[in-house]
């Protein structure tokens, strides 16, 4: 790790690359060559899977990548954009898979963002997160789902536009349900807050079960089928049509499915967008500072005069509040809301976002989120599919002489998320406690044995 | 006050007769928990009884045709007989939590897939003892006992190792990270014995024979008043099972050596270092005993339902982190162990009497964890077992 | 930001010569064509769920040839929805990114098929189901959606209908598992029964899964002739297991959710002398269908499950229809005219039976079967013993059958 072999290569390389000409240019060649060979793979090859869970990750990250190299802040945010405005919209409409992946990313990355208020900035760990996506995802189902809840029968179904008003509805109500958790659990600490937190997921979960009688509300484990979208101007379809036909990709059936995810993109991306604003605010706030004191010593910060309950409140609050807004997202995204989406490994899964990433961190949890997400939902997966393509054509893996199909079925990777996921923390907590991007300060905290001779953190180097 | 957790009360001003029978061994070890245990017990079914009674009177024909009262009658021997059944395991997976908690001041989430694991265990030993054809020639007894005796071992040495692994490296880091390491393996576990099940057998989701063991299966007919109660031998086994282990449990903790290490270790782990008591091995010895007890309460609860599935522990995490944690601010002084049988009477209440059904259930469970807070919040200065 | 810069690095690096070696394949222009399966692979129905993969898989080696003829390679790609709506609903959303899958087969639960169709229909990408029975799934009207077994209304109500036949049977307890499946069965059979003059003692929703004490002790002491649940092995299992150890004799019956080697396997001695009505009779019924057990012992090295040989000639359907529209215009057809080719199959001759669509995606014709269970060993389930056979018209087939006979009569008038 330490960088006491100064004149090894990598110094040299390091030194010629923090070069903003070089970095540009190797930037540059970087994005180019992602993007070419993501729309350069073809669904009818035997190793696409393989291929796509290859290339797809690096171009996810390529706004990270973007940030952590040495160029101009303006250049930067126009390179972003470019990026998040262009090029994945045209890879959208090649594939409309890596939307489906983006969407789910922004979706997980929010609520990340949202659970590292709590955990990574006031330090209460959270293991019911999840309650508060509930919270909104219900909230714009129950007044839209066609499943014969009391609002349907009753006749009270909001119209499609409502949906952007529902987001703050969505907002409100999470961080009113995130003070009512927050005013008992004010007085806990470490692994007792845990337990009420954990506690208090299932609860909600389990009222969303039970909550079908006597008055349907939930429409119980069944869940609520066709939640409302957001309506789609008829120009955005024919908008994105034009761009298709103008770059000669051809659509298979109608367009309506492709637009809908392009709209929900730009939603999410908008929202994501807030929340990160809004994350970077408050951590550079003074409301940040009193996060950070309690985190690091309640009674201290009392003595210093930080307001405890109005911060922890507030810390609640705000991580709710966020996950909120991407509940009705994700509700209306998915069309479909049911108690499962809401149980406990998904709350850990959340969890393991902001510690894989680094707790604290604004862009650590985002790097975290699209691990993790892509790990879930990409890499897994498309072994799996990988395995059974190469199961289809019995391929022999040579030198080894093994055949493919004496594979068993029940070992597919897509099966194990579970065990990757656990490994995946334990690994993390064993050897870089601070994660991936560490937080400055945490890994200060966390790491001992560099407190000598890490410099002093200027708060410009905790941002961008 | 703490002093009489470390030294038992010998006070020789009190020396008389009476003092020397109360502390004798059968009486410490044997008589005095088991009646607190008989008590509780006792007091819980008394109040199911009475609220359901008293419920009956309030709605006296809730359908046509049915009396509340007559259906008392009839149901209710068979619900708390279900419920001790039940309750004793849970008391047995929560030892393990409480027993880990009172040492290391953390909550082991991994405990739950340690009693899956044993359930686990017990059933492949017992698929090799029917592999090779002696089911039916072993004694009924014998067999419980290597089956059980098994599965208590593996899993003890697997929490063990899990401590080695996961926990012992982390144990002076902040209280947050060994807590996520805990969920980390619990979530490991489950996937990594479905993948041994899944490459030695090719099934992903096991549904253990119960061999052919008829004894196993015929009820014993119990009879109160009118109404007839088919008791399940497997029932039988777990509660006496269950006490056997609680006995052995409060005796090595309270009356021998090892267990003062390991009392000494809970209350102060750098103190008890300095005077000599190995650290690292009164905590390894906790994991064991902690483990042990969960894998063995894991296999026999899983004799009587026939039904093994790594994901269902999940559900048995919460249950049990609840009862352990209802149970453990309650226990304040020695041999208070038996005070994890107050879960007994929540159980019964809860899941028997259907009086917290659905909703009612999830909000009930959160008041419930905000009633307890209290507790938590100060936690006991002294760990008392 | 030393770490994170080293880390930058290196990511960039290796990213950047995985990308070479991905874009230096080269990749060949074929056509291709995949059909995907949902069902429960993990879990306590993946046992049924894994024999609707099978039988997808095996129709797609070995129906696939007239494709492969005409240039397409039709490759089969399996999904697990873990018998939950959320997974399901979410693989549906992958699936229907992938424009190569032209048809899903599945799904297993009723309660996951409704809302995962909900997708494939908004993206025109047609749905054959072996197995699922819920009213709704087809009652919808959705262009896109099929099956090819019964409907739970039919079905509940023939075993209403037998439980009424059957000696001594005079009250029944309904319990079903809250699921759209379990209740909807269940509704349907105790609306019937109280038809036929049953007396239906208690009408109960449980979402347990291993203990069903609390439940048990109720039914016993209201002393039911005869318990039906609506619902899934996994629990059918344990349910009747734990009610005959806590003494209750009397009947029980199930609908086709039961219907499964491994309720033998789970519920043991208890299983013998259990009904089930199932629309998917077990293979042995149909001659046709010898080979395909053959092949599929062979392949998979165990025995079909019930719902295997109806994915197969779901399948076969699904192949049929793509050839047909691949002949008639020589490209590869979109989805919406494959789910418009599937609907209008007509009497696809396949493995278990004769199969036409009506409009709303019902076989015109379905069987329903009794059938008693005769021994606790699993292996000897395809041998029990079937007690009556029914064939029953879909809503939609009963209606135009009226009109045919008595065209004076029209109903709706």
């Amino acid at each position: 790790m330490t960088a006491q072999t100064s004149q090894s290569p990598w110094t040299t390389f390091r030194t010629w690359f923090s070069r903003p000409s070089v970095a540009g240019v190797v930037i540059l060649a970087y994005l180019l060559i992602v993007i070419g060979a993501l729309l350069s793979l073809n669904r009818a090859d035997l190793l696409f899977p393989l291929y796509s869970t290859l290339v797809f990750p690096p171009f996810v990250l390529s706004p990270l990548v973007i940030l952590a190299s040495p160029l101009d802040n303006r250049i930067k945010v126009t390179l972003i954009l470019v990026l998040v405005v262009i090029a994945m919209p045209l890879i959208g409409i090649y594939d409309s898979s890596y939307l489906e992946l983006t969407i789910q990313i922004c979706i997980f990355a929010g609520l990340a963002l949202g659970l590292n208020i709590v955990v990574g900035f006031a330090g209460l760990l959270d293991l019911g997160y999840i309650a508060f996506f509930a919270v909104g995802a219900y909230s714009w189902a129950m007044f839209t789902s066609s499943a014969e809840t009391v609002f349907f029968v009753s006749g009270i179904i909001v119209p499609g536009w409502a949906f952007y008003i529902f987001i703050f509805v969505g907002v409100v109500l999470a961080a009113l349900v995130g003070v009512l958790l927050g005013l008992p659990v004010l007085r806990l600490r470490g692994d007792y807050l845990a337990i009420v937190t954990l506690g208090f997921g299932e609860m909600i979960r389990v009222l969303a079960r039970n909550a079908d009688q006597p008055i349907n509300f939930t429409n119980g484990s069944q869940g609520l089928l066709n939640v409302g979208t957001p309506p789609m101007p008829q120009f955005w379809v024919d908008f994105i049509g034009s761009i298709a036909s103008t770059l000669g990709i051809r659509i298979a059936g109608n367009l309506e499915p492709l637009a809908q995810q392009m709209l929900f993109y730009f939603i999410g991306i908008v929202i994501l967008g807030v929340i990160i604003v809004a994350a970077r605010r408050l951590d550079n706030s003074a409301i940040g500072r009193a996060w950070t004191a309690i985190r690091e010593d309640e009674v201290a910060a009392i003595a210093m005069g930080v307001p405890l309950v109005k911060m922890k409140l507030l810390a609640f609050a705000t991580g709710a509040a966020f996950a909120g807004a991407i509940g009705v997202l994700y509700a209306a995204k998915q069309s479909f809301v049911s108690p499962e989406s809401f149980s406990l490994i998904q709350s850990i899964s959340i969890l393991a976002m902001v510690i894989v990433g680094g707790m604290g961190g604004i862009r650590g949890v985002i790097l975290g989120a699209i691990i993790v997400t892509l790990l879930n939902l990409q890499v897994l997966k498309n072994l799996s599919l990988q395995l059974n393509a190469l199961r289809n054509i019995d391929f022999i893996v040579p030198l080894i002489n093994f055949h493919i199909r004496d594979w068993p079925t029940q070992l597919e990777p897509a099966k194990y998320e579970r065990l990757v996921f656990g490994l995946l923390l334990v690994l993390m907590m064993l050897f870089r406690p601070a994660g991936l991007l560490p937080e400055p300060r945490r890994k200060l905290e966390l790491d001992v044995k560099k407190r000598a001779e890490t410099p002093v953190i200027t708060s410009s180097e905790t941002g961008d | 006050m703490s002093s009489e957790t470390l030294t038992p009360p010998q006070a020789p001003a009190l020396d008389s007769p009476w003092r020397r029978l109360l502390d004798s061994f059968p009486v410490r070890y044997i008589l005095y928990p088991v009646g607190q245990m008989v008590i509780f017990i006792a007091g819980a079914a008394g109040i199911l009884t009475l609220l359901s009674v008293l419920l009956a009177l309030l709605v006296p024909e809730p359908r046509p045709n049915i009396v509340l009262m007559d259906q008392i009658g009839k149901q209710l021997p068979g619900m708390i007989i279900s419920g001790i059944s039940i309750g004793f395991v849970y008391s047995m997976v929560a030892l393990g939590y409480t027993l880990v908690y009172g040492v290391l001041k953390f909550i082991n989430f991994a405990h739950s897939e340690i009693f899956m694991v044993g359930s686990v265990i017990g059933f492949e030993v017992m698929q090799r003892i029917e592999d090779v054809g002696f089911i039916q020639l072993w004694h009924p007894v014998a067999l419980v006992v290597t089956i059980v005796g098994s599965a208590m071992i593996i899993s003890g040495l697997l929490a063990v190792l899990i401590e080695r692994v996961a926990y012992r490296p982390l144990r002076n880091a902040p209280r947050l990270v060994p807590l996520i390491t805990a969920i980390g393996i619990s979530f490991f576990l489950i996937d990594f014995v479905r993948a041994i099940e899944a490459i030695t057998r090719n099934d992903f989701n096991l549904t253990y024979p119960t061999g052919d063991l008829s004894y196993l299966r015929t009820p014993i007919p119990m009879t109160f008043g009118e109404t007839t109660v088919n008791v399940r031998i497997t029932s039988i086994i777990i509660v006496l099972a269950a006490v056997i282990m609680l006995i052995i449990l409060n005796y090595f903790v309270n009356g021998t050596k090892l267990g003062r290490g390991i009392r000494a270790v809970s209350q102060d782990r750098t103190t008890a270092g300095l005077m000599g008591i190995n650290v690292n091995l009164m905590i390894s010895i906790t994991f064991f005993v902690g483990g042990a007890l969960g894998g063995g309460g894991g296999r026999i609860v899983r004799a009587e339902r026939r039904h093994g599935d790594a994901l269902r522990r999940v559900h048995s995490r919460l249950e049990s982190l609840y009862s352990g944690g209802a149970r453990r601010y309650r226990q304040r002084d020695r041999g208070a162990s038996w005070r994890a049988n107050v879960g007994h009477g929540r159980v019964l209440l809860e899941r028997r009497a259907g009086l917290f059904s659905s909703t009612r259930s999830a909000l009930y469970r959160y008041f419930r964890l905000l009633c307890i807070d209290p507790y938590l919040d100060f936690p006991p200065k002294r760990v008392a077992w | 930001m030393k770490i994170s810069r080293k880390l930058f690095v290196l990511v960039l690096v290796v990213a950047m010569g995985l990308m070479l070696s991905a874009t230096l394949v080269n990749a060949q222009d074929g056509t291709v064509i995949r059909i995907a399966s949902q069902s429960p692979l993990s879990g306590g129905q993946s046992v049924v769920g894994t024999a609707i993969r099978n039988g997808t898989e095996l129709a797609v080696m070995q129906l696939a040839g007239p494709l492969t003829e005409l240039g397409y390679t039709v490759e089969f790609v399996p999904y697990d929805d873990q018998a939950t709506a959320d997974v399901g609903v979410s693989n549906a959303q992958l699936i229907v990114n992938d424009p190569a899958i032209l048809a899903v087969v599945g799904h297993y639960n009723s309660g996951v098929a409704i809302p995962s169709s909900e997708v494939y229909n908004d993206n025109d990408l047609v749905m054959v189901s072996p197995a699922n029975t819920g009213v709704n799934i087809t009652d919808r009207g959705y262009a896109t959606v099929n099956r090819i077994c019964g409907r739970d209304d039919a079905q509940g109500a023939a075993g209403a209908q037998f439980a009424a036949t059957l000696d001594g049977v005079e009250s029944v307890y309904v319990l079903h598992d809250t699921t759209t499946y379990g209740q909807g069965v269940a509704d349907f059979f105790s609306a019937e029964a109280e038809a036929q003059g049953l007396t239906v003692l208690g009408f109960e929703g449980t979402e347990e899964t291993a203990n069903f004490e609390g439940i048990i002790q109720p039914i016993i002491a209201l002393e039911p002739d005869l318990v039906y649940f609506g619902g899934i092995y996994d629990r059918g299992g344990i349910l009747i297991s734990q009610l005959r150890t806590a003494g209750y004799t009397g009947v029980f019956l199930g609908p086709d959710g039961m219907d499964s080697s491994e309720f033998a396997n789970i519920a043991g001695e208890a299983a013998i002398g259990t009904y089930y009505t199932t629309t998917g009779a077990p293979v042995t019924v149909f001659p046709e269908a010898a080979q395909f057990v053959e092949d599929y012992t062979a392949e998979f090295e165990m025995d079909p499950q019930p719902y295997a040989a109806q994915s197969y000639d779901v399948t076969g359907i699904i192949i049929t229809a793509i050839t047909q529209l691949i002949e008639e215009n020589g490209t590869l057809p979109t989805r919406a005219e494959v789910a418009a080719a599937v609907r209008a199959t007509t009497e696809y001759q396949g493995i278990t039976g004769n199969y036409t669509f009506d409009d709303n995606g019902d076989p015109e014709m379905a069987s329903y079967y009794i059938i008693s269970v005769d021994s606790s060993d699993p292996a000897l389930w395809g041998s029990n013993t079937i007690l009556s056979t029914q064939m029953i018209p879909s809503p939609l087939a009963a209606m135009a059958m009226m009109e045919e006979m008595m065209p004076e009569a029209t109903p709706g008038s």
